[in-house]
């Protein structure tokens, strides 16, 4: 097996054991149940737009829950150091970390599904659409993963790096809303490209545009390069 | 072979290592000695790539740390302070994870091969959670030991132990040394004694003195004469009365004058110490224990230090 794949099944393991994994996901559980019958109430149609936009909120106020620990609590308990002396690429430990994280995360995918199940037994749903939102998910899952693993090799408290991660996911959700009384429109068009919601909303409704997708796995991307910089820094203070 | 070279690191505007430069011999058991603060840690994360120094290199097998930490990385295995383990997994699972990392090939062999080297043959699936310090200590041992490096670092492989679980890792430690060098870092100086072939004693962030037992003690004048006096006996004039005795050379007090029994180091000019007991005798000192000592590393530790009067 391949670093990566070491690293991903250690991870698992880990996190398995954590109370805080089971907390997460009866949260989404519950999180998922709620908006599935709001959009069935207030929509016509059988679709995931209301329990996409708001699972965005799951995956900025919980997600880190279960990232937080991923590297503080590798430093706090002394480990960062070991995996930093061993050779190779540090990409190899990031990507495993992140790659755990997608898999403990889509527990909200697996009831997304569910739901989609639901809608096909109460109606006729577009499933094109359904399935551009579910990827809308799955991305925005990936892009708070990767804000929350930058958040956590920040720190050595796990809970602290917690709080970060939800302090910088914080404004890629609201950017686009808060400067809506701005008159000046060139920082409004740079804040809403940035905001997480500007490029969720077109998915949710089942619209595909590749921008929304480079957003995402760009975003996505660039997190994890950071997170791989910073531990390349602690790796040679 | 380590070959360090004028090592210097600051944190800030504290200077941790102020120019370490020694040569540390290959196969053998490398004892890193000092009090707390003395750069000891420092030293060894340097060696190990997990800090950089400020200034100074240090060469391990001709591998330069500072310029190929890559190619160190593979041939040192390192057990901090608090071995690095993972409380949630088991002890199988831990070294599989690490072997893999690694890229060790044939790993299921290879760590039943570690475990028996430090003991844990058959508990593979035993939590770590549940083991005791001195399991954790040869966990850590076992998963520096997994890739077979030529260099094992070990930053105080004996804190925090019970005498039962010192000897158990002395005696790991003395069969893992046959064929590789072992670097450890200690401020037990009995267990320095007892394990290391060479020692490296250091102070205030530069290195005080280095060689084998034997070469310190002839570095800090060899064979001596001591005696134990009781605190009452003690004054600071005993020890000019003292030196008065024609067959004295030199005394210097080897423990705290505070103490119930102080202990003085008597150079004595003749082998005979008849005239010097002789003298006590006379004065009415009573001897608690006297007699002819080798320096240990202790006295030459002392030496370099000074004694906390």
């Amino acid at each position: 097996m391949n670093a990566i794949g070491v690293v991903f099944i250690k991870e698992i393991r880990v996190l398995l054991a954590s109370p805080l994994l089971y907390v997460f996901w009866a949260a989404t559980a519950l999180v998922v149940g709620v908006f599935f019958y709001l959009g069935l109430s207030v929509s016509p149609e059988p679709n995931l737009r209301v329990l996409t936009i708001n699972l965005g909120v799951v995956n900025v106020v919980l997600l880190p829950l279960i990232a937080m620990g991923m590297f503080a609590e590798e430093e706090k308990q002394g480990t960062l150091e070991m995996l930093l002396t061993v050779p190779g690429s540090l990409w190899r430990i990031v990507m495993g970390k992140y790659l755990a994280g997608m898999l403990l995360g889509s527990g909200m995918l697996i009831c997304s599904v569910l739901c989609s199940i639901v809608l096909a037994w109460l109606g006729t749903p577009d499933w094109g659409a359904i399935v551009i939102a579910l990827c809308g998910q799955a991305l925005c899952l990936s892009f708070c993963l990767a804000v929350s693993l930058f958040a956590s090799s920040l720190t050595r408290e796990p809970l602290a790096s917690g709080l970060l991660a939800i302090v910088f996911l914080f404004p890629f959700w609201i950017g686009g809303r808060i400067l809506e009384g701005v008159g000046i429109s060139w920082i409004q068009t740079l804040v809403q490209d940035l905001s997480l919601m500007e490029h969720l909303i077109p998915m949710s409704k089942g619209i595909f545009d590749i921008t929304d997708f480079l957003w995402f796995v760009l975003g996505t991307g660039w997190f994890l390069w950071l997170t791989v910089q910073l531990l390349e820094g602690k790796r040679c203070r | 072979m380590i070959v360090i070279q004028n090592l210097t690191k600051h944190f800030g505007s504290v200077d941790v290592l102020k120019g370490v430069h020694c040569e540390i011999p290959s196969n053998q058991v490398v004892g890193f000695l000092g009090v707390n603060g003395a750069g000891k840690t420092t030293t060894m994360r340097i060696l190990t790539t997990a800090l950089k120094p400020s200034t100074g290199t240090a060469l391990i097998n001709n591998i330069n740390i500072v310029e190929e930490p890559e190619r160190v990385r593979q041939t040192i295995g390192y057990l901090p302070e608090k071995p690095p383990l993972y409380p949630q997994l088991k002890i199988g699972q831990y070294l599989e994870f690490l072997g893999g990392l690694r890229g060790v090939d044939n790993i299921r062999h290879k760590i039943g091969a570690v475990l028996e080297q430090v003991g844990l043959i058959g508990k593979e699936d035993w939590y770590i959670h549940r083991l005791s310090k001195g399991y954790r200590q040869r966990l850590g041992l076992a998963q520096a030991l997994l890739h077979d490096p030529s260099v094992l670092i070990l930053d105080e492989p004996a804190s925090g132990l019970d005498p039962s679980q010192m000897i158990e890792v002395r005696s790991v430690l003395s069969r893992l040394a046959e064929n590789r060098t072992v670097l450890l870092s200690t401020h037990l100086l009995t267990e320095a004694e007892r394990l290391c072939d060479h020692n490296i004693l250091l102070h205030d962030g530069v290195v005080a003195t280095q060689g084998t037992l034997k070469e310190l003690g002839e570095r800090v004048g060899g064979v001596y004469f001591h005696v134990q006096i009781s605190k009452e006996d003690w004054s600071t004039s005993l020890m000019t009365r003292l030196s008065t005795v024609s067959s004295v050379d030199s005394v210097q007090p080897l423990t705290s004058t505070q103490s119930r029994t102080v202990e003085l180091k008597i150079r004595l000019s003749k082998v005979h110490q008849g005239e010097l007991l002789e003298w006590f005798r006379a004065n009415h000192i009573s001897l608690r224990g006297y007699g002819w000592k080798r320096p240990t590393l202790e006295d030459i530790f002392l030496d370099v230090v000074g004694v906390e009067q």
